[in-house]
């Protein structure tokens, strides 16, 4: 660990958002989404892209007006303390109830798919533990261990998704329009907080090389979109529509479909690092989040303290949901669909601020 | 000291987390190899599960066959469901019953023509079962099939049904009939699916009638021969809807492959065009995906032109006559597409008159039409095609003559 601030370099913070933006897909996000986009469900998250290089330019600019400032410290400064404690409390809230649910599917994925007679009460602890060592370890640890894992993940996505390539059928995304284009984008909107992830760069900025807080939200969102277009869009070849509505784990089925003759089978397992690591990083990128936001709303100088709190919180929030259904359904919600509206809210609330004291400041 | 102790406890956390939850020793584990699906005598299902004794079938030491005995186990029970047959097996087999490797589903012809979807497709949902697992249809019941399934050539009975099933890549007349495929037919719109016809042995001969008959006019149960192993596979069951509707012959299954694109290779004997009861032989290949044109025509009722890009060598010429000659190829090829263009007509009549399903997944090429998928839905193909307009082309062309440049006629 080093001492001072945190450095985090440009490939580290891109490597970590990309896995932290993209891992929703080897869950049960995009068993969602079929229902919504049908055959031209692949083209839902490249119409998310552009509003999410929107949202990302417009948070940089934010932070960039406040340069080595959070946006912790960024809403004190615009807003005050009362109502920033309240929009900070909507992050920790959020983003706890978004680890607790993410860690429910990441738990459940491994029973469903590996072991299936191992006790939910093991197999969410054992992610939450990891997770939490992580973060212990902190941000550099973090952006590092992403950085070192990138180069693996991406490859085993590729090679997943190509090795699936004997089985494609293009019919699988006809019709092309699916619902219609006003169905289409109406599904594409009320999923567009699929990428409130991207708030982990507002957190990320004072440690990123100056002047490179936008390429690294620009590029992190950009492929990030690639990679949920591409598990879509092969995930529809494969399965075609409409059996690809029925995995809950498409990726997973993805793997499990995969057939090269009589020895190229059951290739989940050589998979699995591709699902464990993805949710370590991931899980570990929204549980810093929370600690971090709570740490520097509460003026601590570290986030350590606030790990275990927020672990017991996240521990109780995963197993709330009664069955992997509702983690899924509630999961799906409450992550992918609405979360961009109050998250929005007060991002264009802190921005409009701003806006209007550099107005201000100039008039002056 | 600290980064010990904690190396430690972290290194005792890891080998914790694999617990013993999910261990199973490979000898206490029954490994069904095949699992047989029939109308039940006394419960809903009769469920016949060909289950490998690993220890009879592994290598002796220092190479060689087995470790002697029986290779195979076939239990049937009566049950309401499959699953729950797997839970009753514990009452007499004593090792826990495993479907990690199971190779075949093989489903009796009454249950088939009654309720297929219904007691195949739950499986689906349960993680043991893999989509790779083959399916087949038994001419007869399942569990008659499984009891006569012994290997010959063959130790081990997953390799058995791997180069079975597997056979689809070497002749026209078998199916490529895996899980996912007839899972994601019979689950959409345009297309029937299509398994594999297994059966036993024909137990009587047929009456004498030496003429010659293709061999593709026959299916699994009613193949001509003796010797071999008891079971053998040909041919394919038509699944629409729920239920299967019917069965193809080997030909009939060739054409539906070729259309489907899943053809690989076939040997083709047709009639000699200049020699009455004479024969050629040639072997067929595929020489491009088969080319689908689908139009909706004012009426509303779709037109369908189908090409068949074919080649292939010529392997005997019974009549001695030099087709091979390069001005006298084409005659072979016409002589092809002519016997291909019978088996397609009798296809295509079976699928829209006799079936009215789209066994040829022509649908498939149609929904490229449609913009949405609500215009495709309600345009109702699976209803229209009993009435489209479907035409059949084949174009065959010989790239090579064997190893003969001409043959010399006998004296």
């Amino acid at each position: 660990m080093s001492s001072g601030l945190p450095r985090v370099g440009f490939g580290e913070a891109v490597a970590l958002l990309v896995v932290f933006l993209s891992m929703k897909v080897l869950i049960s996000h995009l068993a969602l989404i079929f229902p919504l986009g049908l055959s031209a469900s692949w083209m839902i998250p490249l119409m998310h892209l552009p509003v999410g290089l929107v949202g990302a330019a417009v948070i940089v600019w934010l932070l960039n007006r406040f340069p080595g400032r959070t946006i912790v410290e960024i809403g004190e400064e615009l807003v005050g303390p009362v109502v920033n404690g309240f929009f900070t409390l909507f992050y920790y809230v959020f983003f706890v109830i978004f680890t607790a649910l993410i860690l429910r599917q990441f738990a459940e994925f491994m029973l469903t798919g590996f072991l299936p007679e191992t006790p939910l009460g093991v197999a969410v602890p054992a992610f939450a533990a990891g997770a939490a060592a992580i973060v212990f370890l902190g941000l550099e640890a973090l952006a590092r261990t992403a950085r070192v894992l990138f180069y693996l993940l991406g490859f085993s996505f590729v090679l997943l998704l190509l090795l699936t390539s004997n089985l494609w059928a293009p019919h699988g995304i006809m019709p092309l329009w699916g619902p219609g284009v006003l169905a289409l984008s109406w599904a594409a909107f009320s999923t567009l907080g699929v990428g409130v992830e991207i708030f982990l760069l507002a957190l990320l900025a004072p440690y990123l090389p100056r002047g490179r807080v936008l390429a690294a939200g620009l590029v992190s969102v950009l492929a990030a979109g690639a990679v949920v277009a591409l598990a879509t869009l092969v995930s529809l070849l494969v399965f075609t529509y409409p059996v690809v509505r029925e995995p809950v784990l498409p990726m997973f089925e993805l793997a499990r479909a995969v057939q090269w003759g009589r020895f190229f089978v059951r290739m989940e397992t050589l998979f699995l690092p591709l699902w464990i690591f993805s949710a370590l990083i991931g899980l570990a990128a929204a549980l810093y989040i929370c600690t971090a936001v709570a740490a520097r709303a509460l003026k601590l100088p570290c986030h350590r303290p606030l790990i275990l709190p927020t672990l017991v919180l996240i521990l109780a929030g995963a197993f709330t949901p009664p069955n992997f259904s509702t983690a899924v359904e509630v999961g799906f919600v409450v992550t992918a669909q609405w979360s961009f509206v109050p998250l929005g809210a007060i991002i264009g609330v802190l921005v409009a601020a701003a806006w209007l004291r550099s107005r201000r400041q100039r008039r002056e | 000291m600290r980064r010990v102790l904690t190396s430690f406890v972290l290194i005792l956390m890891i080998l914790c987390l694999p617990g013993c939850w999910d261990y199973r020793e490979l000898d206490e584990t029954a490994w069904v190899t095949a699992i047989g699906l029939d109308r039940g005598r006394e419960n809903v299902l009769t469920v016949t599960l060909q289950i490998a004794v690993a220890r009879n079938i592994a290598p002796a030491p220092g190479g060689g066959g087995g470790g002697g005995g029986e290779g195979l186990v076939v239990t049937s029970m009566e049950a309401p469901s499959l699953l729950s047959a797997l839970e009753f097996t514990h009452a007499w087999i004593d090792c826990r019953v495993d479907l990690s490797h199971t190779k075949v589903f093989i489903v009796g012809r009454e249950l088939a023509e009654s309720d297929f979807t219904a007691f195949i497709m739950p499986l689906a949902r349960f993680p043991e079962f893999r989509p790779t697992v083959g399916v087949l249809v038994a001419n007869g019941r399942a569990e008659n099939v499984l009891r006569e399934a012994d290997p010959v050539l063959e130790l081990s009975p997953g390799k058995l049904w791997d180069q079975m099933t597997g056979a689809w890549a070497a002749t026209e007349f078998i199916p490529r009939s895996d899980f996912r495929r007839v899972y994601i037919d019979t689950g959409s719109p345009g297309a029937a699916g299509l398994a594999a016809l297994i059966g036993v042995e024909r137990e009587k001969e047929g009456p004498p009638d030496p003429s010659h008959k293709a061999k593709g006019v026959h299916m699994a149960g009613t193949i001509p021969r003796r010797g071999g192993q008891k079971i053998e596979v040909m041919g394919a069951a038509v699944i629409e809807g729920d239920r299967m509707v019917g069965v193809l012959n080997g030909d009939e299954t060739g054409v539906a492959k070729m259309v489907r694109g899943t053809f690989r290779e076939m040997i083709k004997t047709v009639p000699d065009p200049r020699h009455p009861g004479r024969f050629l032989t040639v072997r067929v290949y595929p020489r491009e995906p088969p080319a689908v044109d689908v139009r909706i025509g004012a009426d509303g009722m779709p037109r369908v032109a189908v090409l068949i890009p074919l080649e292939g060598s010529i392997l005997g010429i019974q009549s001695g006559e030099h087709y091979e000659r390069p001005e006298r190829v084409h005659q072979v090829e016409r002589a092809v597409e002519k016997s291909l263009m019978t088996d397609a007509r009798a296809a295509l009549d079976k699928a829209q008159h006799e079936f009215g399903a789209d066994f040829f997944a022509l649908g498939y090429h149609a929904k490229q039409r449609f913009p949405t998928w609500q215009a495709w839905e309600e345009f109702a193909w699976d209803e229209k095609f009993p009435d489209a307009e479907i035409s059949f082309d084949f174009d065959f062309k010989v790239r090579r003559i064997g190893i003969l440049r001409e043959t010399v006629l006998w004296r």
